[in-house]
């Protein structure tokens, strides 16, 4: 794990890991589409790409520009990877999750 | 971002799902946030500011002919509106001075009373707090140890000063006892005639100077700020008092009435009430005023009538003035524009927007309009107080403001709005041409000419810099007259559409 360093916001790892699945689609429409049926939560157009642009600012993601269709009205589209860092990032994300949810066993209902 | 909204508005409105809706749902939750970060970073500023005077100090002809070009034109508009707010808008140095009217009598020569209907306009109203009269001349002062001097005076009705709500720096106003036939000849002296006169002697008051060689008592000094524009500069102030044949009825109309009216009254209430009064004259002396009728009009149109075209004119020039300065520093930053090509492509090609380079060449501008109004602002300080210093004394006197004018805060902040506003306006469409570029073939290219585009619009400012100077050179032929018509006007004659001041 790297030294001092801002740890992933929630959206923000949900973001990195949809575009981690779209492999070479991921772009603001489908990203978002793949949140909403993975995630089973609604997701506007703006907090999407406000997210991507911030993941990008951070130099997690890179984007690339590209032609749209007319289905787009003729708008191009912005495709999205995750770089080595935003890998990095996640895989941070994850270890400090396992290590808080280590050792603790949730009854619903139970007052802790 | 406005691709996915055109794709997910598509999909939707295939599966007949509320597409319309959605679509304005998510354009109106995303826009404030979209508009938020792409708004203009101050660090992108602080990098153009930089860049500009880097520019300037390589170009420094270019900078000189812009700059010097932006401070001619802000410093005459500057002067201009120094003279204009002085006169048009700066609020006269009374109480409440939006309140005070002057009075007219339609059978009175330049719409003066006589004083026995000055006196039925007092007891008989019901709309004015106060009403009082006034009549200039002269009078000859004599002080031990200098020549007899003849200074111009005013002569007031009690009750004069509290109707203005100018109280004396020194002493008190008259009472009604001062204005009574046999009583003590009493005079006020203005701020400038107590200081040039009598050295600013503190114990003035009290003491006597002769007026015509008859001593009068000194009861008054009025505040250095008092001005009285409708007398000139009067530095002597003396009761009214009317002769005997002048109290006869029917005699020749030679006071002059000012009047508050009551806080809350309606300019109909007003008119009503004078209606009255015209009534009651008439009534008493059917035989000298038949048909009379009393008018009343706000102090200030009856101060700056006299120089309300003449400012007018001014004003419209300035405009004209404005419009060729803005063309003309159009037309320099286009004449860069060929020249920059190269180093605009650069930057294009090293992924500049074109947002970004507009935004870089309208800061060039600003900065420039800022730094020539800079110095326009200073050049037509100074121009108005050298041509105000270069008027009489007692013309200058004349108009409000005018004793000691220059930029204010106010004037200040008009011009650099001015010049800020019209850079911007002006600084588009030159920006946007220079910002239009073919980064591969610019930078193929060995010499960056101009293109076709670039010079029809510096041909049309061209156009446009000729047709308002010819304007400006044309006005004043044409209104040759009516500023010689308007410079011969007196002050007290009723403006009407027949009447040259109107």
């Amino acid at each position: 794990m790297s030294g001092r360093q801002s740890y992933l916001g929630e959206f923000e790892q949900v973001v990195l890991l949809a575009v981690v699945h779209l492999k070479d689609d991921a772009y603001g429409a489908s990203i978002r589409r793949e949140i909403e049926e993975r995630g089973a939560r609604s997701v506007s157009i703006g907090a999407a790409y406000a997210t991507l642009d911030r993941l990008v600012e951070k130099g997690y993601l890179r984007a690339r520009e590209a032609a749209g269709g007319p289905e787009r009205a003729g708008q191009p589209k912005r495709y999205f990877s995750v770089t080595p860092r935003g890998i990095s990032a996640l895989e941070d994300a994850r270890a400090l999750q396992s290590r808080m949810w280590h050792g603790i066993q949730l009854e619903k209902g139970r007052k802790t | 971002m406005l691709g996915d909204l055109a794709e997910e508005f598509e999909t939707r409105q295939r599966a007949g799902a509320q597409a319309v809706r959605w679509y304005w749902r998510q354009a109106i939750r995303t826009t404030p946030g979209a508009l938020w970060r792409r708004r203009p970073r101050f660090g992108n500023v602080a990098a153009d500011v930089r860049f500009t005077l880097r520019l300037w100090q390589r170009h420094p002809s270019f900078a000189a002919a812009a700059i010097s070009t932006q401070a001619i034109g802000i410093g005459v508009t500057t002067a201009v509106l120094v003279v204009a707010y002085a006169v048009l808008f700066r609020p006269l140095p009374y109480a409440d001075a939006d309140r005070l009217v002057h009075l007219f009598e339609g059978t009175g020569r330049r719409g003066q009373f006589s004083y026995k209907d000055f006196v039925d306009l007092r007891r008989a109203n019901r709309a004015f707090e106060g009403v009082a009269a006034y009549s200039g001349g002269s009078r000859t002062l004599t002080v031990p140890g200098a020549p007899p001097e003849r200074l111009p005076m005013v002569a007031v009705s009690d009750g004069f000063f509290e109707v203005l709500g100018v109280t004396p720096a020194l002493g008190r106003p008259f009472a009604a006892a001062d204005i009574v036939r046999g009583a003590p000849p009493v005079v006020i002296l203005s701020h400038q005639a107590w200081t040039t006169r009598l050295g600013a002697e503190p114990a003035a008051i009290g003491k006597s100077v002769v007026l015509g060689g008859v001593p009068h008592e000194i009861v008054g000094v009025l505040p250095i700020e008092f001005a009285f524009p409708l007398r000139g500069r009067p530095d002597l102030w003396l009761p009214l008092l009317p002769s005997v044949q002048q109290e006869e009825r029917g005699y020749i109309h030679w006071m002059d009435v000012l009047a508050r009216p009551l806080a809350g009254l309606s300019a109909a209430q007003v008119r009503a009430d004078l209606e009255s009064i015209a009534g009651v004259i008439a009534a008493r002396d059917e035989q000298s005023h038949p048909g009379v009728t009393l008018r009343s009009m706000p102090l200030r149109d009856i101060i700056v009538a006299p120089v309300r075209p003449t400012i007018n004119a001014l004003l419209a020039g300035v405009v004209l003035v404005v419009l060729v300065t803005c063309a003309t520093t159009a037309a320099l930053l286009l004449s860069r524009a060929a020249p920059r090509r190269r180093e605009l492509s650069v930057r294009s090609a090293l992924g500049a927007s074109r947002g970004r380079i507009v935004g870089q060449l309208l800061t060039e501008n600003v900065l420039l309009s800022m730094t020539g109004a800079t110095f326009g602002i200073i050049g037509g300080h100074w121009v108005v107080r050298l041509f105000a210093a270069g008027m009489p004394p007692q013309q200058r006197a004349l108009l409000p403001h005018f004793d000691n004018p220059g930029v204010d805060v106010v004037v200040a902040a008009a011009a650099l709005t001015i010049a800020v506003v019209t850079a911007l306006i002006f600084g588009v469409a030159p920006a946007w041409r220079a910002s239009r570029l073919d980064d591969r073939d610019t930078l193929k290219t060995v010499r960056v000419t101009a293109s076709l585009g670039e010079i029809r619009l510096r041909s049309g400012l061209v156009a446009l810099q000729v047709a308002v100077a010819l304007m400006l050179l044309a006005g004043p032929v044409c209104w040759r007259r009516a500023f010689t018509v308007c410079s011969a006007c007196r002050w007290g004659s009723i403006p009407t559409a027949s009447s040259p001041c109107a």
